[in-house]
């Protein structure tokens, strides 16, 4: 094929495009290379504390205390096993005629136990079973000192095996000296027995575990067994708690009904602090963080805490039920910037 | 130079070091131990007060203030007072702390004690406690004192004192409005000057209806009101005493005066004069009688309004084409246009609260009244219709009567409206009414 110089357009066009091609070559190899600088990348500096803890628990937790109200541990048939059909560990009512001894103001509604000697006598059998975890477990005495249902020979077949055996008493003799030592403390130490009602006290409030004898509680200990009520828990992470926060707010939405119309109303913005069960139900008197005295936020802030109790209890999907320790404190900041007019 | 600012950099880099120091060990203790979730609720659900009002003991007076009461806060649109028919507990004693749990499960949320008994002087005394059913508390007591001829106004006076606790704001139903009472066919219209509590009861006519009478205007300050009147050869602004009838023609111009309204103060009185095609602004000094002038054009100017600071006045003029909102200095001069929209802006009128601007609005072949801020922004419609006119003002900013005219055979009405726009009721009165002017709170 003749090139026909005539009509140059082809070898032309195929010539300017060679020579672009090279000259880009040219021009991009020589680029100046960049500055050999080190590469920033975005990181941000956490702990190395903090992954772990967005998955468990805190570390740093408290020990479990022991509750002033014991609650049993969760275990499973706490509600089924009824006194009526219990044995061994049920039937013992012993701590009955003892725990007005444990609560003084009790006291005050406890009679005087008009005779202690014959209703104590069927009961000596039950010595051995007295067990500061029993006491513990019959977390709420009745303070009607109502007679021991006497069950004798039910305590004998006790068989609760590893128990720790307290010092060994005379149960009637407790009781007598609970009832003598508390009103008047001095005639307790004229009695000629070796108990003093110290003792019997510190065997009330002894160190030991409810143990297993827990379970017949009614009340099913709601904090996780590990870590105190303050201080367990796993974390929200940010995205649950934008969740949390929404599904908060869109209640709280429906509920708020502030005084329209008020002059500067958009600059009132009464916070209001709310504690929640782990049902969703405000708990204690939410109360306003930012107190003004001024008629107008006065009403604000009523219509703000009037939204908070309307709306209790909140709906709070099964989800976030392990996170209870993370969601159940808020302080929500009501706005009426985008109400008023 | 530089070795005299280095020591003193040394020090201040030393005093900020310590700053930060304090503020890091500080910082701890400021922040709260609880982990909270802060949230901000920018929404809410506007919905009335549900508020239960029992009947006062103790006279049978006791029932018809709760009465009134009920129906002022209902109309108020704030409150829905429960029927009663609902409460599980009847009338209750004030002094005696309610079982809110039975008011609770009504789902009241305020709660409402009061008795009437008359002292031996023959004086009615009138109680009343407000509850928040829900904290267990007295938001509000209070007891009066009065003739039992004025029992309405304590009623008034207990309605206010519940909206205002609940509010945040100055009550405004112990009032009352002036109003142009309209009978009789449409060609042979009577029109006479008429007064009500601003629920619509003791209403009292002002006029015989022999002259045709419109524009009247409440003074802040007494009780006095300043309309026009057709009567003699011009029609003129003139002003009436209420408690005595006695009235009189308000100054000397030569033409034609209209559109009268009173200061803040209730001293002064500014109006229009008319003078050939065009009419200015004048205000006129109540003592002295002396007048000024306030605009010079040759264009009208109409609808005087005082800011109620005194400052400035707001005003409708066509100077600029069509019918537009002006606002001026209070001595005159320093006009500005504020209203921009589409439509003719007119019958301007400050709010007693002194953040919005009322108005009437003609676009398209209908009516609206509407408020804007001073500045002219934030417009916005609160009805619209085929005829809606006149806006005043209840005392405290936060609510517009006005009139309205559905067109046809009928006449013109009184309504009141909101100024979020929400609520918008009816005003009792006895035929067609219009012109209606709100009296400041009495006292």
């Amino acid at each position: 094929m003749a090139i026909n110089w005539s009509e140059p357009g082809l070898p032309l066009s195929g010539g300017v495009h060679v020579a672009l091609l090279v000259a880009t070559m040219i021009a991009f190899s020589s680029t100046p290379k960049f500055e050999e600088m080190p590469e920033t990348v975005a990181v941000d500096v956490i702990d190395t504390n903090q992954p772990a803890e967005m998955a468990k628990g805190e570390k740093t937790a408290k020990e479990a205390k022991p509750d002033p109200k014991p609650r049993a541990e969760r275990v499973a048939e706490t509600n089924d096993i009824k006194p009526e059909n219990a044995d061994a560990k049920r039937d013992v009512p012993s701590p009955v005629s003892r725990p007005p001894s444990t609560e003084p103001e009790q006291k005050a509604q406890v009679p005087p136990p008009p005779k202690p000697p014959e209703q104590q006598k069927p009961e000596p059998k039950k010595e051995e079973i007295k067990d500061e975890a029993l006491v513990k477990a019959e977390k709420k005495p009745d303070p009607k000192p109502e007679p021991p249902k006497p069950e004798p020979p039910k305590p004998d077949r006790k068989p609760e095996p590893p128990k720790p055996e307290p010092p060994k008493f005379e149960p009637d003799k407790l009781a007598k000296m609970i009832e003598q030592a508390k009103p008047a403390p001095p005639k307790s130490e004229a009695t000629d027995k070796p108990f003093n009602p110290n003792d019997i006290k510190k065997l009330l409030e002894s160190k030991e575990k409810p143990a297993q004898a827990a379970a017949t509680g009614q009340q099913v200990n709601k904090t996780a067994s590990l870590g105190s009520a303050t201080a367990t828990g796993q974390k929200l992470n940010p995205s649950q708690k934008d969740q949390i926060g929404s599904i908060i707010k869109d209640q709280l939405a429906q509920c708020w009904s502030p005084p329209a119309g008020v002059s500067d109303g958009a600059s009132l913005k009464p916070i209001v602090r709310v504690s929640l069960l782990p049902d969703g139900t405000v708990t204690g008197s939410p109360s306003i963080a930012n107190e003004q005295s001024s008629p107008a936020f006065r009403a604000m802030a009523d219509s703000a805490l009037r939204a908070v109790r309307k709306c209790s209890p909140f709906k709070i999907p099964a989800q976030f039920a392990p996170f209870y320790n993370d969601w159940k404190d808020w302080t929500v900041t009501f706005d009426p910037k985008e109400m008023l007019g | 130079m530089i070795s005299m600012t280095s020591p003193l950099r040394h020090a201040l880099l030393n005093l900020l070091t310590r700053v930060m120091l304090g503020l890091a060990l500080a910082l701890p203790a400021l922040m709260p131990v609880r982990a909270e979730i802060a949230i901000t609720l920018d929404k809410g659900n506007f919905q009335p007060l549900p508020i239960a009002i029992t009947d006062f003991i103790g006279s049978d007076l006791g029932p018809q203030i709760s009465a009134v009461i009920t129906n002022d806060l209902k109309r108020s649109g704030i409150f829905a007072p429960i029927d009663r028919a609902a409460f599980i507990e009847k009338a209750s004693s004030p002094d005696v702390t309610p079982n809110f749990s039975s008011w609770k499960v009504i789902n009241a949320q305020a709660l409402v004690t009061g008795r009437v008994t008359r002292d031996p002087s023959g004086r009615l005394k009138t109680e009343f406690r407000l509850w928040d059913t829900f904290s267990g508390q007295q938001l509000s007591g209070q007891q009066y004192f009065t003739d039992p001829n004025n029992w309405r106004r304590v009623a008034h006076i207990i309605a206010d004192a519940i909206y205002s606790r609940l509010t945040g704001e100055k009550g405004f139903f112990d009032t009352r409005v002036v109003f142009v009472d309209e009978q009789g066919s449409k060609d042979k219209r009577v029109k006479r000057l008429a007064i009500m509590d601003q629920d619509g009861a003791n209403l009292r006519y002002l006029t015989k209806g022999d002259e045709l009478v419109v524009t009247p205007r409440f003074s802040p300050a007494s009780q006095d009101i300043a309309y026009m009147a057709f009567g003699g050869s011009d029609p003129r602004v003139t002003m009436m005493n209420i408690d005595s009838g006695q009235h009189e023609i308000m100054g000397n111009f030569p033409g034609m005066t209209f559109a009268p309204r009173f200061s803040p103060d209730g001293q002064k009185v500014v109006m229009s004069l008319a003078q050939g095609a065009t009419s200015n602004l004048y205000v006129m000094d109540l003592r002295s009688h002396s007048t000024m002038r306030l605009t010079d054009t040759n264009a009208i100017d109409t609808s005087p309004s005082f800011a109620p600071n005194g400052q400035q006045i707001v005003f409708e003029s066509d100077r600029g084409g069509s019918q537009q909102i002006y606002v001026m200095n209070a001595g005159g001069g320093g006009a500005k246009r504020i209203s921009f929209g589409e439509g003719r802006y007119s019958t301007p009128v400050w709010s007693p609260r002194g953040d919005y601007i009322a108005f009437t609005k003609q676009k398209g072949g209908s009516f609206s009244i509407g408020i804007m801020k001073p500045d002219g922004s934030g417009e916005r419609i609160l009805t619209e219709g085929f005829h809606n006119e006149g806006p005043t003002w209840a005392p405290n900013g936060r609510y517009l009567m006005f009139f309205r005219d559905a067109g046809g055979s009928g006449g013109p009405r009184l309504f009141m409206v909101d100024i979020t726009g929400r609520v918008e009721v009816p005003v009792p009165t006895p035929g067609f009414a219009s012109d209606p002017a709100w009296s400041p709170l009495l006292n």
